[in-house]
């Protein structure tokens, strides 16, 4: 699993590749640090080239869509495979995220 | 026209019936008559030979007189022609004659005319016995009474030949009948030259005739050769008419015939019939020696037949009589036969309708089987024998998603009644286990339903389990029956809260439990048909003969099938011979969980996180092994993490070593894993849902875990066994179709 987050104006966009399973989530929460405390900006989460993702990384965004609803800024998904929209969806998360 | 055999087969007893009585009739009258013509020919045989012995007595006496009157006269004959020399002497001979027979009441010797010069043309001396015992002798022949033309003396010397006379009346006042016996006398040359005669008195004529008679009324007929009538009922006839004048009177040409038969000295027997239309037989019989009378004895025929006769009425009337009663006997034979015959159609009915209730309730149960899983099979039989027709025990299972839903009840009674309910019972716990969960529900539903529609008061004992294949977890709820018994190592009974029967109250709470079977162990259920099977001493095969027989078979590997037929051949050879009381219900499982030999593998794990790529790789591997496709595989990826991930984040204390085993396998149907670990008890299917409609600021972080888990897989089994969690994930095949 691979997270890379880069600043565009006022939006960070993190770039996932890999799978987000429960033992990548540790270093994973830990990249997305980086983003839990970037107040006012938007984020991108680009999952072109994410494989998997696991209720820990489910738990991860959540958290991150929690912490950016509450500084007023907006959490957009991007590029995301049918194989984990069929996860979001099961979940009911197509309906709190914002998904491109 | 519907066909009625009932009323068919009244017409044709009634047919029958009449027939029956007719042919009684008919017979009796048949045997009355071959034994009437038989009884008549005896008697008439016998009535014969009396009269024939009659006949022949009396000829013989009458005989005997006369025979006595003969000799007199013939050797009177000899003394006249000895003393022909001396005219007086005949007076002399006379005399003697006279009174050597008292029957003889006189008797002369007539001369041919002037035969003695002396004495002139006539000449006759007569001796005549009188009244007082005195015989007188004095000469009769005279112009007045010229003898010569008399015959006595006129046929006797044209024959010259002795001849008994005529009868005749005695001209003297006392008209008695006489008879005159005259034989010719002869001088020295041969030459005829008197007669001598016997006046013989017929007076003891009566005294023979009425010596023996053949029946009480029967009369004699006797005529003279010239057909006058010697002796007859009618006086007033007796020297007065012929036997023939008498039967011209009667126009009967039968008598004419018998008078003719009579007059030519023949005998024989005939019946006539008089004016009245009465019978009477006549059997008549010459009279021996030259004297041409002939005899008739007669009979009526009502005397010698009246007895015989008034027997045969008695009998006419007791056969009529008996005929009655057949007739009422038959009758009533008729009407119970029909009423029997209803009776009987509508037994069959019921019969039949009763074997085909049989059969439809023989048919509602399950034949028994086996039920193969990926990793376990079951093999079940049942069993049930009523001890009527049809019964009011019953069994029934089925296997759905790996699971084995049974059941066995006793509905109180026997019966076609106790059927109604079982039936009842039985589709209730097919459609209520299906959606209720678990037995205690299944109960209760069961339990609220037909307490509703009991107004019969009738209850049911029923236990109810539910065996999840996969683990060998029991859930069961017992509703008054009896505790199954479990044959493992050991024998022993399944723990029970007796709870109530089904059908008492509608709000009791059933209490259900559970228990864990270990593979390869039998669970035996049964109905008190079994334990309480009564001998012909009305002892009871027991619990403890049940226990005994599955003691001494428990390590025998018998089958469940095997198993019921040893217990029911261990039951009849305790009953014997008596009849069945009551139902006898059996059903036996046993589920072996074979696990995965072919295509089985598994994954040990530490309890590290670190260890979920490593069970990512293996699911991955093993569900394109058994055929997903890749979205599926990503799902049970997906689905395995989480539940593996739950028990290495909570199952253990913190800084524990542990081991997770994640067991796998597959079939055409379904994969299944298995995680394995001996944390801390954990049920992860008793977690209630994540709700996924909650708004983001709502959501909770955990519990989507155990949610995705669920949602992708279609069967997650929970049991704790042997100190472990066992976690059973089961993902089923798409169809193909």
């Amino acid at each position: 699993m691979k997270t890379t987050i880069n600043e565009e104006n006022d939006k960070m966009i993190a770039v996932l590749e890999g799978e987000l399973d429960t033992a990548a989530a540790v270093q994973t929460e830990k990249d997305f640090q980086l983003l839990m405390d970037s107040k006012g900006k938007n984020i991108v989460l680009d999952c072109t080239g994410l494989q998997y993702i696991s209720s820990s990384g489910l738990r991860l965004f959540l958290s991150l869509l929690k912490r950016a609803k509450a500084n007023g800024s907006t959490l957009t998904i991007e590029h995301i495979s049918d194989n984990i929209k069929k996860v979001f969806s099961m979940t009911g998360f197509s309906a709190l995220f914002d998904i491109r | 026209m519907a066909y009625n055999p009932l009323k068919r087969g009244k017409r044709l007893i009634g047919t029958s019936g009449v027939l029956l009585i007719i042919t009684a009739a008919v017979l009796l009258e048949l045997i009355a008559i071959v034994q009437y013509k038989y009884s008549h020919d005896e008697i008439t045989k016998n009535l014969r030979l009396r009269a024939e012995s009659e006949l022949r007595a009396k000829d013989l006496a009458i005989q005997n007189i006369l025979k006595q009157v003969e000799t007199a006269v013939e050797n009177h004959v000899w003394d006249a022609e000895r003393l022909l020399a001396y005219p007086d002497s005949s007076y002399a001979v006379t005399r003697r004659l006279v009174k050597q027979n008292s029957n003889i009441i006189g008797s002369s010797l007539s001369f041919i005319p002037n035969y003695y010069s002396s004495k002139g043309y006539w000449f006759e001396s007569y001796a005549v016995r009188r009244e007082n015992g005195a015989i007188e002798t004095m000469q009769l022949g005279s112009a007045e009474h010229d003898y010569t033309g008399m015959e006595f003396f006129e046929i006797p010397v044209e024959t010259d030949r002795a001849r008994w006379s005529n009868p005749y009346l005695d001209s003297d006042g006392a008209r008695m009948l006489l008879t005159t016996y005259s034989e010719p006398v002869h001088d020295s040359s041969g030459r005829l030259v008197a007669v001598l005669d016997a006046d013989v008195s017929l007076d003891w004529l009566d005294n023979i005739l009425s010596m023996q008679y053949v029946s009480p009324s029967s009369y004699h007929i006797l005529m003279s050769r010239t057909g006058q009538l010697m002796s007859y009922p009618d006086k007033g006839k007796v020297m007065r008419s012929t036997f023939e004048e008498v039967v011209s009177e009667m126009k009967d040409t039968l008598l004419l015939d018998i008078n003719r038969r009579m007059l030519a000295g023949e005998s024989g027997m005939e019946t006539v019939s008089d004016a009245r239309g009465d019978k009477y037989y006549v059997f008549y019989s010459p009279i021996g020696g030259n004297t041409g009378w002939s005899l008739a004895v007669v009979s009526s025929e009502n005397e010698v037949f009246g007895e015989y006769e008034k027997m045969r009425i008695r009998f006419l009337w007791l056969r009529i009589v008996g005929i009655v009663i057949l007739g009422f006997i038959v009758f009533r034979f008729v009407r119970n036969v029909g009423r029997l015959q209803k009776i009987t159609v509508e037994r069959e009915r019921i019969g039949s309708e009763l074997s085909i209730a049989r059969n439809i309730q023989m048919g509602m149960l399950p034949k028994g089987g086996v039920f193969k899983g990926s990793s376990e099979m079951l093999e079940i039989e049942g069993l049930l024998v009523p001890a009527l027709e049809v019964g009011g025990d019953l069994y029934d299972y089925y296997v759905k998603d790996n699971r084995l839903y049974f059941c066995i009840g006793d509905v109180s009674g026997k019966g076609v009644p106790a059927a109604l309910l079982m039936t009842v019972t039985r589709s209730l716990f097919r459609s209520v286990s299906t959606y209720a969960s678990g037995a205690a529900k299944t109960v209760e539903y069961m339990n609220l339903s037909m307490s509703d529609m009991n107004d019969s008061n009738m209850f049911v004992t029923l236990f109810v389990g539910v065996l999840d294949l996969i683990s060998g977890k029991l859930d069961y709820c017992n509703a008054g029956h009896g505790a199954p018994v479990l044959i493992g190592k050991e024998v022993s009974r399944l723990d029970v809260v007796p709870n109530l029967p089904l059908g008492v109250y509608s709000d009791f709470k059933y209490q259900g439990q559970g228990a864990v079977l270990p593979s390869d162990c039998t669970l035996f259920v049964y109905t008190d048909g079994l334990t309480e099977a009564k001998n012909m001493e009305y002892a009871e095969f027991g619990e403890e003969n049940m226990i005994r027989t599955l003691e001494k078979i428990k390590g025998n590997g018998l089958l469940p099938a095997e198993l019921l037929e040893y217990m029911v051949g261990e039951v009849n050879r305790f009953v014997k011979t008596a009849p069945q009381s009551d139902d006898l219900t059996m059903l036996a499982f046993c589920c072996k969980r074979t696990g995965c030999s072919e295509n089985g593998e598994k994954i040990v794990l530490k309890n590290s996180l670190e260890e979920i790529p490593r069970l990512n790789g293996f699911v991955v591997h093993f569900a394109e092994k058994a055929g997903f496709d890749d979205a599926e595989v990503l799902d049970l990826k997906l689905a395995l993490e989480e539940a593996t991930a739950n028990v290495i984040d909570y199952a253990y204390p913190s800084g524990t070593v542990a081991e997770i085993v994640v067991e796998a396998c597959f079939d055409e149907a379904e994969i299944r894993f298995e995680i394995i670990d001996s944390g801390k008890a954990f049920d992860p299917t008793a977690v209630a849902d994540a709700d996924v409609s909650l708004d983001v600021d709502e959501r909770e972080i955990g519990g989507l875990g155990i949610f995705l888990v669920r949602r992708i897989m279609d069967e997650v089994r929970y049991v704790r066994s042997d100190d472990r969690n066992h976690l059973t994930l089961i993902k089923r095949k798409k169809s193909k179709i």
